[in-house]
């Protein structure tokens, strides 16, 4: 079966093709990052008016891409939450007049859901990966979602815990605006953190108890207070920001930093603060219910360190057969293959979606 | 290519609180209008469905897609794209964009009066527009985003115009006694006959929308 997933909850306008959950055909992504790198983060609304822009394009390429005609889709698939609304409404609307015109099966798909699938695809010239054996761990971690869940079977999930306050992929963005490195700030940080010495600043760790939870929010606050005293002044207001491209939107001003700010260590110091308790808990909750796969998802699944870490945390907790797994890079980040793939499974608990299916903003995969 | 207008004519437009579909081809003149309030997501393509199976009519059989673009409320105006090009990718069929308020302007300047169209925008603000006597539709100013007392203030001083469209309901307390005609709220909303015709005359002379292209008309304040 040939789903076209479409998927536009945040800032990636994306559509992709996958054959029976597994095979990517084609796999299109437009992302708005340098859109909103101008105001330090995503401004909702000017992510919905490029989702209504790029959608017809990013669409028609997903199914050029994987060499068939309208006639060859033989479901429409949609994410239906969480995310931001108005962004959300676009693929959803989109998807709905496809299914409904095309004749076929419309699924909503949960992006959480989506991320966790994303393990199951396989690039398009590879065969796919052998399917994660269940019961699984997967730690699930990006700019809006830090979750780690126990699944028992397709579409069976336990919420297993989450993060209490900040997003881990949402820490990143913040500790890197604190340090001056730009936006995404996963990226920005991993790279700034190379050849740091992540001992010589001591950063906190929120551990929780027994807590299968995160909290990042005090981190951040530490950080900053290890980089207040590098700070200059802030300049005189700049021209207003009339004319600017973006119009009424407000731009992002970073403060500025004298050139002696130690960046490379505070990266490091702070990359690893994230990655510890990432990487301490997931494996403490495969030994604890007896995982025999430890999944990573999400954004920050690209993250080198946090892959190193995870697998010598599991290692040290499970032994040497439970293997920690992440999605090739493009599927790591958001995408619409991992839509079309999770559709397959939806699908196949005959969960079809009907003309009236809405978006659902706050749509969690296993309620806590 | 089939002939105007006999190409079934699908028409769409969620631009503000107040939904319309109409559906418009040899035998067909259909009109529906609800009160989908912020819900446009979940009642629009439903209520297409609806609308197709009631005249025994299939998607395949739509030739075009008229949508309104605003301006309007900025969630309504996208819904409405949304699903017009999502129709257009899976069909294939025409496309054509109008402009929101020269919908609600249109009947009033077919029986040769002179329009102030309006739409509301949401947070008691409303969009509007005046326009010269009679067709074709020709606008003598272009359109602003404000509040209610600035509309009452233009109407005022220019007492030949006739208000019609969509405007918040405390704006009739306002409006009650301003110079110029007022429509009955009830008879001044707007048409999908309105963007049918509209829409007509530009897929008469192949002036077309691309897909792609097409994108929502926002008036900021
Ligand atoms: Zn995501």
């Amino acid at each position: 079966m040939q789903i076209l997933g479409i998927e536009t909850s945040c800032d990636e306008t994306a559509a992709a093709v996958v054959l029976s959950g597994t095979r990517v055909l084609a796999n299109v992504v437009a992302s708005q990052t340098a859109l909103h790198r101008a105001h330090g983060g995503i401004v909702p609304e000017l992510a919905a008016r490029e989702h209504v822009r790029a959608i017809v394009p990013i669409v028609r390429e997903a199914i050029a891409d994987a060499g068939i005609d309208r006639a060859g889709i033989d479901a429409v698939a949609m994410t239906a939450g969480p995310g931001l609304a108005g962004s959300l409404l676009v693929g959803v609307n989109v998807a709905k007049a496809m299914a409904w015109a095309l004749d076929r099966p419309l699924v909503a798909v949960n992006h959480l859901e989506g991320h966790v699938y994303a393990n199951w695809l396989g690039l398009p010239d590879a065969e796919p990966p052998p399917p994660p054996a269940f019961p699984l761990v997967c730690l699930l971690v990006s700019g809006g979602h830090t979750e780690l869940l126990l699944m028992t079977g397709h579409g069976r999930y336990r919420h297993l815990g989450s993060t209490l306050d900040d997003a881990a992929g949402e820490a990143f963005d913040k500790g890197a605006r604190l340090l001056g490195l730009g936006y995404p700030g996963g990226p920005a940080v991993e790279r700034a953190a190379v050849g740091g010495d992540p001992t010589r600043f001591d950063l906190p760790r929120a551990w929780l108890g027994d807590r299968h939870d995160f909290s990042f929010s005090g981190l951040k606050t530490a950080l900053a207070r290890l980089v207040e005293p590098y700070r200059l002044p802030a300049p005189e207001a700049a021209d207003s920001a009339a004319g600017t491209p973006t119009g009424p939107f407000r731009e992002h001003r970073p403060m500025p930093l004298r050139d002696d700010l130690p960046v490379s260590d505070l990266a490091a110091a702070f990359e690893l603060a994230i990655v510890e308790p990432l990487a301490v808990k997931t494996a403490r909750a495969a030994r604890e219910f007896d995982a025999r796969t430890v999944l990573l998802a999400g954004g920050v699944a690209a993250n080198r360190a946090l892959r190193d870490r995870l697998a010598a945390e599991v290692a040290a907790a499970c032994g040497p057969d439970v293997p920690v797994r992440y999605p090739p890079f493009a599927y790591c980040t958001d995408n619409a293959a991992m839509i079309a793939g999770a559709a397959h499974w939806v699908l196949r608990r005959g969960d079809q979606a009907g003309w009236e299916a809405d978006v659902s903003p706050r749509l969690e995969l296993a309620p806590a | 290519m089939v002939a105007e207008p006999e190409r079934l004519l699908l028409t769409i437009d969620t631009s503000s609180e107040q939904a319309g579909i109409g559906l418009f081809g040899p035998g067909i003149a259909a009109e529906l209008t609800w009160l989908a309030g912020r819900t446009q997501t979940v009642s629009l393509l439903a209520q297409v469905h609806a609308l197709l199976q009631l005249h025994g009519k299939a998607p395949a059989d739509l030739g075009a897609v008229a949508v309104a673009t605003g301006p309007g409320t900025f969630t309504g105006v996208r819904v409405g794209l949304s699903v017009a090009k999502g129709l257009v990718l899976a069909l294939d069929c025409l496309l054509v964009g109008v402009d929101t308020l020269d919908i609600a302007a249109y009947p009033v300047a077919d029986a040769g009066g002179a329009p102030l169209a309006a739409v509301a925008a949401g947070r008691g603000r409303v969009v509007w527009a005046p326009y010269g006597a009679g067709l074709p539709l020709r606008r003598i100013e272009g359109a602003r985003n404000s509040a209610a007392a600035d509309l009452a203030e233009w109407m005022a001083t220019h007492p030949g115009t006739t208000l019609v469209g969509e405007v918040p309901a405390d704006f009739d307390q306002t409006l009650t006694g301003a110079a110029g005609i007022v429509v009955d709220p009830l008879l001044r909303g707007r048409r999908s006959a309105a963007l049918a015709r509209l829409a007509r005359v530009r897929l008469g002379s192949g002036d077309v929308d691309d897909p792609a292209e097409l994108e929502p008309r926002y008036v900021g304040r």
